[in-house]
């Protein structure tokens, strides 16, 4: 028994001295590896638990092998269903989380909520940071959805923006090669295929679009720009651009007349247009449906045309002379001496060819005998003056008017007596250089303001009265509208004018009216034409001078000269317009 | 089996007289006064933590202790008790006052007790046959305090030392004349104020508040042997 006692206080001893193992210390000494995922847990507030995988292949934790982690740290906004868990031998990571409402402000930097650490078996600590992106919800809009950049512009402007609070990210994932995109606020900038902007809530930016038209063939091209944006409702804007090039070679459409286009005139019956020019003096005739041009040269400078009233004969007024010439073959038909520049001639249908001077002087010719008569002379209240003459049709009346006269008078005169005209009613009034009439001659277009009168009679009174005006373009302060010339189409009641522009207002255009209540149906621009000054070919605005209709109105025939500031130059050219269907 | 025999044949012929040496091991179970000694601040899982204080309160408790009666019914000694109590809890969540984690350790505390001191002890036998004596002692000595705590990833070893007392009484049955067996209930009362703390590395002393002393008092009852000369 008395060894009892040793052994107890050995047992004792033996305790004391377990509990006195300090190697548990060691473990602080031990080092762990930390490692930092390359990525990051984007969250957002779920009342239910969510899954979250990673793919921690790249990290080679345990490889092939079943790893078990321990969740150490992580953001108190998270709440996990397990803090341990396990890691596949893919590296496939998984837990479940859930995370607390918490204030998220619109912003375009990652609101940083922690890390969570995981302490892996046989890997070491695995740190997760967890952020949160609320770059809220934008709205894209576009100002446009065509650029048109036509054949001149040199740039365009579209306009992006952002009418929400979200910030708006967007890519240009698209466009022709033709085009550069430069934003507006950028200096020198240049938006590149495949780069990607941002643009603040409740912002705009513009962009222009340079056309590159070196690089295309002569033509029309379009294209698209897209841009690809993280607004949910709008993740594709697209504008579609388009942008002319041109060849700098006018087309077929346009035929160019040599010298300047004195005078025109145009036969429905035969669909033929008649100019003369000066310069070279030249008779031209073009047969619009068989697209046929035919010149004859004249000896002398010609001034005015005008169609014999049966259609056949085409009257040259010229310097010194009247000449007639068969329209349809141009052959010289009558020749007739006057001694002075012929400044309008008109068929009277009676014998006699009634033409003027310089001086306003009205003169007739009797083609038997070539008798020329002075019907001016007399006594000054029933002087007849004028170089501007109208004959009416079936009547044996004469209209006379002054070109360079404000106004430029209204003469009406009784050609009964062939040799003796006889003033019938005067009117201080003018429609211009030149009458313009509906077909059938019942109403008159002036020139000068665009108003339509009836033409006057023997019946119409002191005032000749007004039924309308042809307003070319919506204005708010022009009121009158200069005109060059009109036509009047019966089979399609249409009256087309050419609108007199001046260069710098641009209006480079004619337009259609109905004939019955002067509205305004259509607007054509006129095209540019192609002209080499000093060995250099440009395009150049143009003017319509004369325009006549084929007499079913399917085509339209412009008298065409160039309309610059800096050129006064001959570019007179015919243009045709297939207006069958617009 | 022949010695239990030769005893238990030499009880039943002998009264026993009071012994001039008495030794006696005893080992027991011991509730520790102390509520929430080891509170971990910023606790977030406390159910965890309630649970591993609670297993801290448990104690086990080993002692032993030598009497020399100078007169039939007291005496003098030393006495040696040791006491040790354990805990742990998995997954506690902790907030380390960032404001934006939480942190998951495990805990394990394990606190070793060890005193030693000079005892004055009584011993009354009582009965027909003085089989039976009644115990009790009072000591004064030093107890070291051992505490191995694992948290957030440290392991900590902290040690302290301080004066303490322990009071018990008990009864003896003597079923031999040199051996018997005991039954002491007894409180232990000591506290640390001031603990050394150290991971292995660096080492520091501190002195601790009030409320964050370690109290080792506790009450424990043992059994164990007794050993007996005359």
């Amino acid at each position: 028994m008395k060894q009892t006692i040793p052994i107890l206080l050995i047992l004792s001893l033996l305790t004391l001295f377990t509990a006195c193992d300090d190697s548990f210390l060691e473990e602080n000494r031990k080092k762990t590896d930390s490692y930092i995922l390359d990525g990051t847990l984007f969250v957002y507030p779920t009342p239910q638990f969510t899954e979250v995988t990673f793919a921690l292949a790249d990290l080679d934790v345990n490889r092939f092998k079943v790893s078990r982690y321990k969740v150490v740290q992580y953001p108190r906004i998270l709440h996990f269903a397990s803090l341990h868990g396990e890691i596949d031998g893919s590296g496939k990571l998984t837990f479940d989380i859930k995370v607390d409402p918490f204030e998220s402000t619109v912003s375009l930097e990652p609101l940083e909520l922690g890390t969570i650490i995981l302490d892996i078996d046989g890997f070491g600590l695995l740190s997760i940071p967890v952020m949160h992106y609320n770059p809220g919800i934008p709205h894209a809009e576009l100002s446009e959805q065509l650029l048109d950049l036509d054949s001149v512009s040199i740039e365009k402007e579209f306009t992006l923006t952002n009418q929400a609070n979200g910030y708006l990210f967007y890519r240009l994932a698209a466009k022709p090669e033709w085009i550069r995109l430069s934003q507006q606020s950028v200096y020198e900038d240049s938006f590149q295929l495949d780069s990607t902007r941002l643009l603040y809530p409740f912002s705009q930016t513009s962009f222009r679009i340079i056309p590159d038209r070196d690089q295309l063939p002569a033509g029309t091209h379009e294209g698209e720009i897209i841009l690809e944006t993280n607004d949910p409702d709008n993740p594709r804007l697209l504008i579609t651009v388009k942008v002319v090039v041109r060849s700098f070679k006018n087309p077929y459409s346009m035929i160019p007349l040599e010298g300047k286009v004195i005078d025109a005139e145009f036969d429905k019956l035969t669909n033929c247009a008649i100019l003369i020019t000066q310069n070279p003096a030249q008779l031209i005739t073009y047969q619009l449906d068989r697209k046929e041009k035919q010149v004859v040269n004249l000896e002398r400078n010609p001034s005015c045309i005008q169609l014999s009233s049966d259609h056949q004969l085409i009257l040259v007024g010229m310097n010194d002379r009247i000449e007639s010439f068969q329209l349809s073959t141009l052959q010289r038909q009558e020749s007739f001496v006057t001694g002075f520049i012929v400044t309008d001639i008109t068929d009277g249908e009676n014998g006699r060819y009634y033409f003027s001077d310089t001086n306003n002087e009205l003169y007739s010719v009797e083609r038997k005998t070539a008798e020329v008569i002075n019907h001016t002379a007399g006594v000054w209240q029933n002087r007849i003056e004028g170089d501007v003459l109208l004959k009416l049709k079936g009547k044996p009346t004469l209209l006379l008017s002054r070109k360079t006269t404000s106004p430029n008078g209204v003469f009406m005169v009784d050609i009964a007596d062939p040799a003796s005209p006889r003033l019938l009613n005067y009117w201080h009034t003018g429609f211009g250089a030149r009458y313009w009439t509906t077909e059938d001659q019942q109403l008159l277009f002036s020139t000068n303001d665009g108003k339509v009168y009836h033409t006057p009679d023997e019946t119409t009174g002191e005032e000749i009265r007004e039924t309308g005006k042809l307003i070319p373009y919506d204005s708010g302060y022009e009121y009158f509208y200069y005109f060059s010339s009109f036509d009047h189409n019966k089979e399609r009641s249409v009256i087309w004018g050419a609108y007199a522009s001046l260069v710098s207002l641009g209006r480079n255009i004619v337009v259609a009216f109905d004939d019955s209540h002067y509205n305004r149906q259509r607007t054509i621009i006129l095209n540019d034409y192609v002209f080499n000054v000093s060995g250099k070919a440009d395009y150049y605005k143009t003017m319509a001078h004369y325009l006549f209709t084929s007499s079913n109105g399917s085509q339209l025939l412009l008298v065409k000269n160039i309309d610059s500031h800096d050129l006064s130059t001959n570019a007179w050219h015919l243009e045709l317009v297939n207006i069958t269907n617009e | 089996m022949l010695l239990w025999m030769t005893i238990v044949v030499a009880t039943a012929q002998v009264a026993m007289h009071t012994p001039t040496l008495r030794f006696s091991a005893s080992g027991g179970v011991g509730v520790l006064f102390a509520e929430s000694g080891s509170e971990i601040e910023r606790v977030i899982t406390t159910a965890k933590t309630d649970q591993l204080y609670q297993s801290l309160r448990r104690a086990k408790n080993l002692n032993g202790d030598i009497h020399y009666l100078i007169k039939d019914q007291y005496g003098i000694g030393i006495k040696y008790i040791f006491h040790h109590t354990s805990g742990d809890a998995a997954e506690v969540v902790v907030d380390p006052g960032d404001e934006i984690h939480f942190i998951v350790t495990d805990l394990r505390e394990s606190d070793y007790l060890n005193f030693a001191g000079l005892s004055f002890g009584g011993y009354s036998a009582v009965g027909k046959r003085k089989r039976i004596g009644l115990t009790s002692s009072l000591s004064a000595g030093y107890a070291f305090l051992r505490s191995e705590l694992s948290m957030i990833g440290q392991q900590l070893l902290v040690t302290g030392g301080n004066f303490a007392m322990n009071a018990e009484i008990g009864a003896d049955y003597r079923f031999h004349p040199n051996l018997g067996l005991g039954v002491t209930l007894g409180t232990f009362n000591g506290t640390f104020r001031k603990v050394k703390i150290t991971d292995g590395t660096n080492t520091r002393e501190q002195k601790l508040e009030k409320d964050e002393q370690y109290n080792a008092s506790n009450i424990h009852l043992t059994v164990g042997l007794r050993y007996y000369i005359q």
